[in-house]
């Protein structure tokens, strides 16, 4: 498999949501909040985006309080002098990411917060209140990563719910995203109809994708394949993935 | 080159160069026009920013604001605390790379790779594989058990590693007169032991 990041359209939905932010009416609504399901690219998503833009990333905890919140903040700013009142603590963390997203902005490079498991605090008043807040103050784009429960959760505190009018559900892929990931992952070439088939059966995930791949691939390096490359009848019988589900290995059959 | 530790000399002269040029500038050709590095001028440029003195368009070109324009105009010397003026985040392949294993905690060098690497890095693999190298025998990472399955013919698989020592976001470096790999998050050097 090539390493290279494959831009699908979810990708493409998360960095237009982040441009929006550029454009937005009011000046406070600077939240984004990316969710779905397990295994459709967003953590590959957020490694590339804090990778590429050296945003701040959080990773959400369960106990997670405010002070906690702050802590690891300091921390990723690389703060060691910190400062003994809750005040004094969040100023010096306002200064430090105004001086990165200036910076930022004069490289003329994106620069966002992002925190990560927002789940598990999208719950707790206080941690999402001080998020709102160093967000609202700066005028800082802060993405808020989470599974189904983080948009329902948001719903209890309109004023927040207010700042995140973008809001991007990662959805399972299509085929032309399917046919982008095979065409650039893939070091054999594949056939259309098998492209087809590895789309259908993985439902859109491209946790499933990647390991459907891989399997055709290593596959497709030990015979002989078509001028179309490997084909859904080249594949009959062996294993091309895993079922999410049960554990199982599912077996390529030989009708479609 | 301006001397660097002349706190706020940078800031006024870009301050005076924004001031002499009507239709704006941008970072390179102020880089080209005065005598100071793009860091210098990158700083400068931040200072101005958050004093409000300067604006940044779309297109990347500076501009005074009504503030810098009378600033300018009153011949103001631009100062500044030392303590203030903070590092930059610098863009290298290997700080993408640290922070593509910070977010992961678990990867593959090709994930490492395809999070890190940009157009104008020239061979990306050989790269993160040396970092993550020295990562390892610096105590950093920890290869781990099982690898990922390969696809050629003769692959023994992919090795997987795990960041073990997630020390902060600035990414170590390897001293090699020192045999050491550097942390700036700590200070402290760690030797590398060949495995």
């Amino acid at each position: 498999m090539r390493a290279t990041f494959v831009q699908t359209s979810n990708y493409r939905r998360f960095t237009q949501a982040l441009t929006r932010l550029d454009d937005r009416g009011a000046d406070e609504a600077c939240l984004v909040v990316v969710d779905g399901k397990p295994g459709l690219g967003k953590t590959a998503t957020m490694a590339r985006w804090t990778a590429q833009t050296g945003s701040i990333y959080l990773r959400a905890q369960r106990g997670w309080d405010y002070s906690w919140f702050i802590q690891e903040l300091l921390a990723e700013l690389s703060i060691t002098n910190i400062p003994r009142t809750r005040r004094d603590r969040f100023k010096l963390v306002i200064e430090r990411l105004d001086d990165l997203s200036a910076t930022a902005l004069i490289e003329g490079r994106p620069f966002s917060l992002v925190v990560d498991e927002a789940d598990l605090i999208s719950g707790k008043p206080e941690v999402m209140e001080a998020i709102r807040g160093i967000s609202d103050l700066k005028f800082l784009p802060t993405i808020l990563v989470g599974m189904g429960k983080l948009r329902d959760n948001l719903r209890r505190f309109p004023q927040i719910e207010s700042r995140a009018p973008n809001k991007v559900e990662f959805q399972p892929a299509t085929l032309e995203d399917a046919t982008a990931l095979v065409r650039e992952l893939c070091e054999v070439p594949v056939a259309d109809d098998l492209i087809r088939f590895l789309h259908k059966l993985s439902k859109g995930f491209s946790r499933e994708m990647v390991q459907g791949i891989k399997a055709i691939e290593r596959h497709g390096q030990r015979i002989n394949h078509g001028p179309d490359g490997v084909s859904h009848a080249d594949m009959v019988g062996e294993v091309i993935m895993t079922n999410r589900e049960t554990g199982r290995d599912i077996i390529v059959p030989e009708a479609i | 080159m301006v001397d660097s530790m002349t706190v706020g000399l940078a800031s006024t002269m870009v301050l005076r160069a924004l001031a002499a040029a009507t239709a704006g500038r941008d970072i390179d050709a102020l880089v080209a026009e005065l005598d100071l590095n793009r860091r210098q001028i990158t700083n400068a440029t931040v200072k101005l920013l958050q004093k409000g003195l300067i604006l940044r368009q779309r297109d990347g070109v500076l501009r005074l604001t009504e503030d810098g324009v009378a600033a300018a105009a009153e011949g103001t010397v631009i100062r500044g605390s030392r303590q203030k003026v903070s590092r930059s985040q610098r863009n290298t392949f290997r700080e993408r790379a640290w922070r593509s294993m910070r977010v992961r905690r678990r990867f593959t060098i090709s994930e490492v790779v395809s999070d890190a690497a940009g157009p104008d890095d020239r061979q990306p693999d050989d790269n993160a594989r040396r970092y993550v190298s020295r990562l390892r025998q610096a105590g950093f990472v920890m290869e781990l058990p099982r690898r990922a399955p390969g696809t050629a013919l003769s692959s023994n698989g992919f090795k997987r590693f795990a960041l073990v020592r997630n020390s902060g976001p600035r990414a170590p470096v390897w001293c090699g007169e020192k045999g050491t790999v550097h942390d700036f998050n700590t200070g402290e050097d760690h030797p590398c032991t060949p495995s």
